[in-house]
């Protein structure tokens, strides 16, 4: 099956594109999920969930196809499998970045496949565990890219609205890794070790989110914890206006 | 399918259900299991011990308090179909309550347990969202009431902490007008679409209508565009359409190999004309 998706920035596509490839750094925004190990062009990461009364935990690899910082493309492919064998879901995932206004709009095209038991539940509930998963992890990236803006910029919370723009644009390289150690310790402190849907979602409206969507999660964890940053960045950094 | 392992137990009252579920985060309250078996033979879910409710006293019972019916949470299904206080003070409950999947479920599955379990594509959810029903729970901290409308926050996901039980809910029966519709490829299959709409026949018009959908978006929500609507005419055929429109208009349905978006939108659609039409029966 075929899930589209988009959300836009307000970072150029240049500083959005190094957000969004860093792999390690973002994987962790999704609470209970993290990168396990990078060998070579593998990473692979884990991802525990828990909707309701479902708990799953799945473990997955995901590597860049294709990553052309000219044109703005990248292509994940990412397997996932459920630890309890409920089932693997394979995905493809091309992301697109396009200039729009002072940001960018980030377009995610997915080619999804699912296996094994969880797909003949007589439910599904694929497209909507992906948008809603899309929220909820702008939200943590959010939160991740205000801590980052923080301790390195106290003052720009406060400063006119006028200069968050530039400040934040500021570079996001020599920024990360001080940035993702004080992200890390933000997350771990809030969220254990589960992604709770409770916690995350508050009032949102959530998908229906069933047992595919749990295989769903290992797969697009991996991806949207890439994808899915700049949306939030650019909402945290209105935030901070 | 085998469930994975994991203990039970059986309290015989209410204070020692709670002790259980405050002294393991991974506790889950069994009551009927209709839902919940599956779930764990699926595999999909996996608790370190389920809390039977069965034996626990004091959630049964359909009492009249006069503007609300008070339900207990082990109250069955069956047992809504067949109660006279609810098909003359709930009669929505009655409508509602045959879509539940099939009789020997509906034998043994409860109410409370369908509502804690905040399906989307639950009745329940669906119909106690429309009447403004407030839920009683209890748990380490003491008894807390909460209203629907700060209940259901997600697909599976209701306010109720893992170590809270409900135990009754308490629903209104000022809501005269009312509807129930469901959409489903066979009767007592997960709906594909579920609509349920209240209202205070007042002058003519209805007054503090409540409309919810279930099933087609992902959770249980209200539709307050419709709402909005209908508090602005006396219910006509007009005014269904119009509701039809605005309903179709105000959801981002979800789409999967039983019905794509669009189909779930005109299904909407429709159930609204249809349960728009029918608000004038209590008045």
């Amino acid at each position: 099956m075929q899930l589209l998706n988009e959300f836009e920035v307000a970072l150029p596509p240049e500083k959005t594109w190094i957000l969004l490839t860093d792999l390690e750094k973002v994987a962790p925004c999704l609470p209970g999920a993290s990168i396990t190990s990078v060998e070579g062009d593998d990473f692979h990461g884990r991802a525990k969930i828990k909707v309701g009364p479902i708990t799953a935990e799945y473990k997955g690899v995901a590597q860049f196809k294709e990553l052309d910082e000219n044109a703005h493309t990248a292509v994940l492919l990412a397997r996932g499998k459920d630890a309890r064998g409920q089932g693997d879901a394979t995905a493809n995932v091309r992301a697109t970045l396009h200039p729009k206004g002072g940001g960018t709009r980030v377009v995610v095209e997915t080619e999804l496949a699912i296996t094994g038991k969880v797909a003949q539940f007589g439910r599904g509930v694929l497209a909507d565990v992906s948008g809603a998963l899309m929220t909820m992890f702008a939200q943590r990236l959010q939160e991740m890219v205000a801590a980052e803006d923080a301790p390195t910029r106290p003052a720009s919370a406060d400063s006119a609205a006028d200069d968050a723009r530039p400040q934040t644009t500021a570079p996001a390289r020599p920024a990360a890794p001080q940035a993702s150690s004080v992200q890390r310790g933000r997350v771990s402190d809030r969220d254990d070790e589960v992604l709770d849907v409770l916690a995350l979602a508050g009032g949102m409206s959530w998908a229906k989110a069933l047992p595919t969507g749990g295989a769903l999660v290992s797969v697009v964890a991996a991806l949207i914890s890439v994808f899915a940053a700049g949306y939030a960045s650019a909402r945290a950094r209105s935030a901070n206006r | 399918m085998k469930p994975p392992k994991f203990r039970y137990v059986a309290p015989r009252t209410l204070d020692e259900a709670v002790d259980h579920l405050a002294a393991d985060p991974d506790a889950k309250v069994l009551s009927g299991g209709q839902s919940l078996m599956p779930l764990l033979a699926m595999r999909l879910a996996a608790p370190s011990i389920l809390v039977d409710l069965q034996h626990v006293p004091g959630l049964d019972g359909i009492e009249d308090q006069g503007s609300s019916v008070l339900i207990g949470a082990g109250v069955t299904h069956r047992e809504i179909e067949r109660s006279d206080v609810i098909a003359q003070r709930l009669p929505i409950l009655s409508s509602a309550v045959v879509h539940i999947a099939h009789p020997q479920i509906r034998s043994r599955g409860t109410f409370g347990g369908s509502t804690a379990h905040a399906d989307p594509s639950g009745e329940w959810p669906t119909v106690l969202l429309a009447l403004g029903a407030t839920m009683h729970a209890v748990g380490p901290r003491g008894r807390r009431t909460i209203e629907a409308d700060d209940f259901f926050v997600g697909p599976f996901t209701s306010t109720l902490a893992e170590d809270e039980i409900l135990t009754h809910v308490s629903v209104p029966t000022t809501r005269t007008a009312w509807s129930f519709q469901e959409a489903a490829v066979k009767r007592g299959d997960y709906g594909l679409a579920l609509v349920a709409a209240t209202g205070i026949p007042r002058d003519g018009q209805l007054a503090e209508a409540r409309v919810t959908v279930g099933a087609a978006v992902g959770s249980v929500r209200r539709l307050t565009d419709v709402e909005r609507l209908l508090s602005q005419g006396p219910v006509t055929d007009a005014l269904a359409q119009e509701a039809a429109v605005t309903a179709a208009a105000s959801i981002d349905p979800i789409s999967d190999i039983h019905g794509n978006s669009e189909y779930r939108r005109k299904l909407v659609a429709s159930l609204v004309r249809r349960a728009v039409r029918e608000l004038t029966n209590g008045a």
